[in-house]
């Protein structure tokens, strides 16, 4: 009995590990199929498409009648300013003066003060630096609700936290459910990216598709520049090494 | 037994071990930040990688368009670390990252044998360090702002997945002279105001231009023949024509149907104001409301199954929702004031409207079921909203005591505000759809 047991375990590992290296093989074949960049040498020059559009267009047509014309064609050649270029916004006389911090125009973004507001809920009492949050002495995971497989709720909201500042929200957009998106990246021990993030959801983005690609672009981006992740601790390694990252707005189905 | 046991945690062990040790720890990112993206624009070189006067305008102009949007910060030229030699070599993405460039567009002008003017660009992907688009445009010299608004529809379309507004025309009543006597013309300019053009003499007042879906055509109301009528002016021909030629009665507020084919208008007789439709083939007229009250400014929906529209048969001015056929009109605004002015967003998720309330005028947006009302313009006088095509930005005008109208636009988040210069005073633009 003893001996069939053993040889089956045996044997259910060396299939194990015969899978995994099968696995491996294909992993390392597709990563050769992988474009290639290259920074020099002819082979990064990438043809142009060519548009033309109307000699004449409907609007041209307008200034043909001398009588109305406002003043001479000021674009009858490349002109250096338009009436517009160098004209600073002008504020709603209406609005009281605010203090500014630069002179870009910045929009209001209603969904970062609900950050803060809900950070400040989240941290208060705790360290005022976040990024040692999850590495507290004596920080203990929270107690798991649901489906949680033991994942650390602090090592979420961290992730959470650094992402939504990296991520340019989708809330504006004309349906934000068509692009809600997920990226799929894992970190090494020192909070770097390992390997390139990717979409994995969803699964097919037709190169025609702009809306979606655009929405791909900015997750995958707000990956790449939140990265390096710090704040984790090392020997919850495990925990944490993989991620799957859901990105869009809240309330939107 | 216990051999046994030992076994089976050991097997239990090994099948799940792997499992916990690879689980994903899974995330929803649901908010972020809408703050203008990083975006550097170098000058367009020459056809020899040299510096050349089209270039530089062409990215003056684009970088114009992108920052008025309120959706980009163009990066100032002074910083950028590498100089573009070669549009077809890959940029340094490291000298782009030092700046906070998160996007690049780089160039190129050529004048062609022919005469034209080539403008072509590729697009960055500063962070992802790969190409995101790439395109030529070819036009005439004179046409090169065209060139560069196409360019900066591209861009927006591409890092915004929208369709841009860059390359449009804005129609506007030009008002010159004294309060008492002011001459009021049609005048048409690029979206950037630039390019202005009048398009009727001050011989006669003119009022509520609207572009036609091609902007191939302009409705308005004119008083060239004595009484309020609506008029139809042909761009290409430079012609205008009384579209309800019946001397009973007055006709304003006209407003094209989305597939263009018709004209939805107000018809004033007997003292009473009902809406109608107008078939532009056949210029037959069919009423579409049957009220005792004023029914005025009707604004049709994108698919153009409804129409909103302004009546105070309930007391006060609101505005009411009806079938294209003028069936079940029903009241959606229900707020304090008198809501006027309705215009159905190209997008079809919104309706803005000019709002009185007590202090002043209010350009403001609501759901097409009169939920979600947000207020994103206020002053003495804000009024006649309209829509830029991809139903993301407002143009309308504003009066002050005292002062002559001015034009001024507005994003959907009621932050971007920002005036448009005209050559004088100005009032009731109405955006063209994007150009050919």
């Amino acid at each position: 009995m003893r001996g069939f047991l053993s040889w089956l375990i045996s044997g259910w590992i060396h299939s194990s590990v015969i899978g995994l290296m099968v696995l491996l093989a294909f992993a390392a074949g597709l990563d050769s199929c992988q474009p290639k960049k290259t920074l020099s040498g002819d082979s990064n020059i990438v043809p142009v498409d060519v548009v033309s559009f109307s000699d004449f267009s409907n609007v041209s047509a307008i200034s043909r009648n001398p009588k109305v014309g406002i003043q001479p064609d000021p674009e009858g050649s490349p002109q250096p300013t338009s009436p517009q270029e160098d004209v600073e916004p002008i504020p709603d006389p209406s609005q009281k003066p605010k203090p500014k911090k630069d002179d870009k125009p910045k929009s209001v973004n209603l969904d970062d003060l609900q950050t803060l507001i809900d950070r400040s809920k989240k941290t208060a009492g705790r360290s005022k630096d976040p990024e040692s949050a999850a590495g507290e002495k004596g920080d203990k995971p929270r107690k798991c609700v649901g489906a949680c497989n033991n994942l650390s709720a602090n090592e979420r909201d961290l992730l959470r936290s650094k992402l939504e500042q990296c991520w340019r929200s989708n809330a504006d957009q004309v349906d934000p459910a068509r692009t809600r998106v997920t990226v799929r990246f894992s970190l090494n021990k020192d909070g770097t990216l390992k390997g390139e993030p990717r979409i994995i959801a969803p699964t097919f983005i037709s190169p025609n598709d702009i809306v979606l690609k655009a929405a791909a672009r900015n997750a995958l981006n707000a990956v790449r520049e939140c990265a390096p992740f710090k704040g984790f601790r090392p020997e919850r390694y495990d925990y944490w090494k993989d991620v799957s990252s859901n990105f869009g707005a809240a309330g939107v189905e | 037994m216990a051999a046994f046991r030992r076994l089976f945690l050991a097997v239990i062990a090994i099948l799940f071990a792997p499992a916990i040790a690879n689980a994903e720890l899974t995330i929803d990112v649901t908010r972020g930040n809408l703050e203008p993206m990083p975006i550097a624009i170098p000058d367009f070189i020459g056809a020899n990688g040299q510096p050349i006067p089209q270039g530089a305008d062409i990215a003056r102009v684009i970088r114009a368009d992108l920052e008025r949007s309120g959706l980009f910060r163009p990066i100032d030229p002074a910083s950028y670390i590498e100089k573009i030699a070669d549009i077809n070599r890959q940029p340094r993405f490291e000298d782009w990252k030092i700046v906070s460039a998160k996007a690049l567009v780089v160039g190129r002008a050529r004048l062609l044998p022919d005469g034209k003017l080539s403008g072509e660009f590729r697009l960055w992907d500063v962070t992802g360090e790969n190409q995101i688009h790439d395109r030529e445009y070819i036009a005439p010299q004179e046409s090169w702002r065209r060139i560069a608004h196409k360019i900066a529809d591209d861009i927006y379309e591409q890092l915004t997945g929208e369709k841009g507004y860059f390359d449009t025309r804005i129609v506007f009543v030009a008002e010159t002279g004294p309060k008492t006597k002011r001459v009021k013309r049609l005048a048409a300019m690029d979206q950037d105001g630039a390019n202005p053009t009048y398009l009727t003499t001050g011989d006669y007042m003119v009022l509520t231009p609207r572009y036609s879906p091609t902007a191939q055509q302009i409705t308005y109301m004119s008083f060239e023949t004595g009484r309020p009528r609506v008029f139809l002016y042909d761009i290409d021909k430079g012609r205008q024509e009384v579209l309800v030629g019946e001397t009973a009665s007055m006709t304003f507020s006209p407003r094209f149907t989305p597939d263009g084919t018709a004209v939805l208008l107000t018809r004033e007789g007997g003292g009473n104001s009902e809406i109608y439709r107008m078939d532009l083939r056949t210029r037959a007229l069919s009423r579409l409301t049957t009220n005792p009250a004023i029914d005025t400014s009707p604004s049709a929906s994108p698919d153009g199954s409804q129409i909103v529209f302004n009546s105070d048969r309930g007391g006060t001015p609101q505005l009411y929702v009806m079938g294209a056929d003028g069936s079940n009109p029903t009241r959606i605004s229900f707020g304090e004031g008198r809501y006027m002015t309705p215009v159905w967003s190209p997008r079809g998720d919104l309706i803005a409207f000019t709002k009185q309330v007590s202090g002043g005028f209010a350009i403001g947006v609501m759901k097409p079921d009169g939920s979600g009302e947000r207020i994103l313009s206020q002053s003495y006088l804000d009024e006649g909203p309209t829509w830029s095509p991809n139903g993301r930005v407002l143009m309308f005008f504003r009066e002050s005591p005292g002062g002559g109208p001015t034009l001024w636009s507005v994003d959907l988040t009621g932050q971007n505000l920002r005036r448009i210069q005209t050559p004088g005073n100005a009032s009731d633009p109405a955006w063209s759809p994007l150009l050919p």
